[in-house]
């Protein structure tokens, strides 16, 4: 294929699943300077990896499987801070109702992102595959957990989530 | 909090940061090198076989000059050369083995630890070699190409001292040698990539354990 065509496509790629990718860096980097790099690091491999997908895997485990290796191991890190996202950051475009909604969802996402960022990066990876709805089949083949032991192991997370927000 | 009740929020909820990356940002990023660890590995190996290159004439001025009296140390240029190319030949190897993001988190983890622990243990194995293997070469050329000096020293013994004295002082001062440069790797290595190596281990330990 012409580079520039499968580049283009890449890019389209990448734009499709950004959101993705995003809410990786906001999970395992407290700054933006970090996140920023968490990012270009991500695509980068990601734009290494590409000529080889051959489509065995679907798109999104690929991905997840790319994002989450650069996430976990790839980057030397610096010491990670919990996430505050500012609820007035949303609110400015909504009307009164659904205002209030999102504060109160980004109130939870908020507490919810300060919980997490007490978790280790493997859990890290597990709650943000069960928030995304992946199914334990899928989370196997992304993590190469054994389903049972991630059954075991989300237990033990949403358990420790409890207690953290207890506290 | 319940994770199952927090799926809606997080799955609707707005990406900061980053997001205003376009097209021609992404573009951008591709013509870039990475930070990965690996990746930084690979291009620091690349930049120190450049140097090796540059070191390759002095090869050549020990055989062409000094009307040929320092060909032996050409000679030990020239293998010093030789065990950096098959070293950073093998180490090029190992890392490049150690890099496959589309695999499973946890076989790249596995991946990763094994290749950084064989690279590690060849560093140490090979950077250790070099101190006997130069002090051999050393004193080789030392008794060769060198007149002996007027007074008998602990390199060159009089006369009437026993015949394993020289062959045991030789072998005390290559064997302090080596012991210290084993050391003296054990810590740079432990300073370079201990942590990183710990890190991984632990991240291993954590997504096996039951």
């Amino acid at each position: 294929m012409d580079p520039s065509l499968r580049q283009g496509e890449f890019i389209g790629l990448v734009d499709l699943h950004r959101a993705i990718l995003h809410k990786i860096c906001n999970l395992y980097c407290a700054q933006t300077h970090d996140r920023q790099d968490l990012f270009q690091e991500m695509v980068l491999q990601l734009w290494k990896a590409y000529p080889k997908f051959r489509g065995e895997a679907k798109i999104s485990t690929w991905l997840y499987r790319i994002a989450l290796n650069t996430a976990i191991s790839g980057l030397r890190k610096k010491k990670d801070h919990i996430v505050i996202v500012e609820p007035q950051q949303l609110a400015g475009t909504l009307d009164n109702e659904q205002q209030v909604e999102s504060l109160e969802n980004q109130e939870k996402l908020q507490q919810l992102h300060a919980a997490i960022a007490q978790l280790s990066d493997i859990e890290k990876a597990l709650v943000m595959l069960y928030l995304e709805d992946k199914s334990y089949a899928e989370m196997e083949e992304i993590l190469g957990i054994s389903q049972n032991n991630l059954r075991v192991k989300m237990n033990r997370i949403k358990e420790k989530l409890r207690k953290i927000t207890k506290q | 909090m319940e994770l199952d009740e927090l799926k809606y929020v997080w799955r609707s909820a707005a990406v900061p940061a980053v997001r205003d990356q376009q097209h021609s940002a992404i573009a951008e990023i591709l013509q870039r090198g990475g930070r990965h660890a690996v990746g930084t590995m690979k291009r620091n190996l690349g930049r120190e076989t450049l140097l090796l290159l540059l070191y390759a004439p002095l090869i050549i001025w020990y055989f062409a000059g000094f009307h040929g009296k320092l060909r032996e140390l050409g000679w030990f240029v020239f293998f010093v050369l030789i065990f950096f190319a098959v070293y950073y030949y093998i180490k090029n190897r190992l890392l490049s083995a150690m890099l496959l993001p589309e695999a499973q988190v946890k076989t790249s983890l596995e991946r990763q630890v094994r290749g950084l622990e064989r690279l590690l243990r060849f560093y140490l194995v090979s950077g250790t070699l070099l101190a006997p293997l130069s002090l051999i070469f050393l004193f080789f050329l030392l008794y060769q190409r060198l007149p002996p000096p007027l007074h008998p020293n602990l390199f060159y013994p009089s006369r009437g001292t026993p015949g394993w004295q020289l062959p045991l002082s030789l072998g005390i001062i290559t064997a302090g040698c080596t012991v210290a440069l084993y050391f003296a790797n054990r810590w740079y290595i432990k300073t370079l990539y201990g942590r990183h190596l710990t890190r991984l281990k632990a991240l291993l330990e954590e997504i096996t354990a039951q």
